[in-house]
């Protein structure tokens, strides 16, 4: 559960919290094409830096770490994977393999600790995005922690029944997790359906558009960062691909 | 340690992460009572009870029940002579029918397949689930999923049970059908711990009343001495029942003698009548 804190938001007064959802997307979509372009494991170590960097601008390093700190697990089997797998490519491919993976989920941990879902939800909005979708958006990341505490009741009453979730083989234990999944599932699906009604009878899905309370706004600075974001994005992807002649 | 004792807990703390929520814990709950927990919505009643079959563990401090340290024993262990009933039944059911939601426990502790069937077969009887056997948790009422959910752990016979509000949410005719259940395991020499708002439902079957507020034991003792106290039951934001409440207003008025102490509506009646008699 605490890797799923490092995806959520906290609420801070730091220049990365202060920043418009829409720009600092725009410097994700960078970070992502960047390390998805190239499999140099310099590239990807500056970029992972990079986010250690803003990490620090964004008062977040404890939490980020958290994410981070899992995603490691994670990239180490990429690694040893790539390394089985692909024996003919090298350690370096299988190096650069799971940097890749680390430099995303840095990346993205960081946009989600500093970046309210209403925000999100409502600069995408203002993007055009249909309400349903952004909706969609916020109620999941908002139910991350009710979810966590939904698995911890359901954990506690299947062990004071006398399951083990801990021992026995794994095919026991996979038996023994699916079992767990029953009584969640089911209350989700109950929980979901109690939300939509609730919505439903507050007006949500009416005729009307409705209004912005506070419409998102973007900064000087914003735009800059925009621009910048696109012009080094352009760069990047040119430089790929070869400059057109 | 007193042999009599189910459980025992000494000076026990216990936080969430930085918060503390039980503060200077003391209990003794002897084998055979019926002991009500009482207190406000997040008083820590359900972190207290957490520690009877080790889900939690003391930050300082020691729970032992019957005889055994929880901090040193593994809650499968602690399980099979602890049952432990959560407040929302639908967190609690597992299996595809009624009838495997009760064996499933049974199974687990290792019962021989001949007494899961006569436990099964008991507990549906008991708790009037007869009909419902082969039928899916889910389908069921919230009042049958309810008794479900007790049925599945008084099956295994442990020697304490634990019931976090069995009454939250339960109308009037299933919470006689928990009040007749309790009865029974009364009869069958259970040790009960119950967690409840319900000062109606506590004042006639409790032996002892705790009270809770703000992660703190702040009285505990006979269930007439704790209900009869009107502020201390302030103290833990509950309503006082009905008819302490009306012998109260009575007395205050002068109607009735303030040293007569007045427990049921019996009491009332002949209090009246002897007062109206004079
Ligand atoms: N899993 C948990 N993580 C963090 N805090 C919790 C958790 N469970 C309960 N708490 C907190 O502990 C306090 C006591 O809760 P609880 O024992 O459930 O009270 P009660 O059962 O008396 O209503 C509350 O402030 C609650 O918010
Ligand atoms: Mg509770």
């Amino acid at each position: 559960m605490s890797m799923l804190e490092g995806f959520l938001y906290k609420p801070k007064e730091s220049p990365l919290h202060k920043l418009d959802p829409r720009s600092k997307a725009v410097i994700l979509v960078f970070y992502t094409v960047t390390s998805l372009i190239y499999l140099d494991p310099i590239v990807l170590i500056l970029l992972l830096l990079s986010v250690v960097l803003l990490s620090i601008v964004g008062k977040c390093v404890r939490e980020w770490s958290k994410s981070v700190k899992a995603t490691l697990t994670f990239a180490l089997v990429i690694f040893i994977l790539n390394v089985l797998a692909s024996p003919g490519l090298g350690y370096t491919y299988a190096l650069a393999m799971s940097l890749r993976f680390l430099s995303l989920a840095a990346a993205f941990s960081l946009y989600f600790l500093t970046t309210p879902p209403e925000a999100l939800a409502l600069s995408l909005e203002a993007a055009g995005l249909p309400r349903d979708f952004t909706l969609m958006l916020t109620l999941s990341l908002r139910f991350v922690p009710t979810l966590a505490r939904d698995l911890q009741i359901v954990t506690d009453a299947f062990r004071s029944r006398g399951l083990k979730l801990d021992s026995g083989n794994y095919v026991e234990r996979l038996y023994n997790f699916a079992k767990l999944l029953t009584p969640l599932i089911v209350f989700e699906i109950r929980r979901s359906l109690m939300i939509a009604e609730a919505l439903e009878s507050r007006g949500f899905g009416g005729a009307v558009k409705p209004s912005l309370y506070k419409p998102p706004k973007m900064s000087l600075i914003d735009y800059m960062i925009t621009a910048g974001g696109l012009v080094a994005l352009g760069v990047i992807v040119c430089y790929h691909l070869g400059f057109p002649q | 340690m007193d042999y009599e004792d189910a459980i025992v807990v000494k000076n026990l703390y216990f936080s969430y992460n930085e918060k503390l929520v039980l503060k200077n814990i003391n209990l003794q709950i002897k084998k055979g009572e019926i002991v009500t927990i009482m207190g406000e919505n997040g008083a820590g009643k359900t972190t207290l009870i957490k520690h009877f079959n080790g889900l939690l563990k003391p930050k300082k401090g020691k729970v032992i029940v019957l005889g055994m340290d929880t901090s040193q024993t593994p809650v499968s262990q602690l399980a099979r002579h602890v049952g432990m009933v959560f407040q929302n039944p639908d967190y609690q059911l597992f299996a595809e029918t009624v009838e495997e939601e009760i064996a499933m426990a049974l199974r687990n502790f290792g019962f021989p397949e001949e007494k899961v069937k006569a436990r099964v077969e008991w507990a549906l009887k008991v708790f009037e689930l007869d009909r419902y056997r082969k039928r899916s948790p889910y389908l069921l009422s919230i009042g049958e999923r309810k008794r479900l959910s007790i049925a599945s752990v008084i099956s295994y016979d442990p020697p304490i049970v634990v019931l976090d509000e069995p009454t939250a949410g339960q109308d009037f005719l299933q919470k006689e059908k928990i009040a007749e259940l309790l009865f029974l395991l009364k009869q069958m020499k259970k040790t009960i711990v119950m967690v409840t708002h319900d000062v109606e439902f506590a004042i006639k079957r409790s032996d002892r009343i705790v009270l809770m507020a703000d992660g703190e034991i702040i009285a505990q003792g006979p269930t007439f001495e704790i209900m009869s106290s009107i502020e201390l039951l302030e103290r833990a934001r509950l309503k006082p029942p009905q008819i302490i409440e009306t012998a109260y207003i009575l007395k205050r008025k002068n109607i009735l003698p303030s040293e007569i102490s007045i427990f049921t509506p019996k009491d009332l009646v002949e209090a009246i009548a002897k007062n109206v008699d004079a």
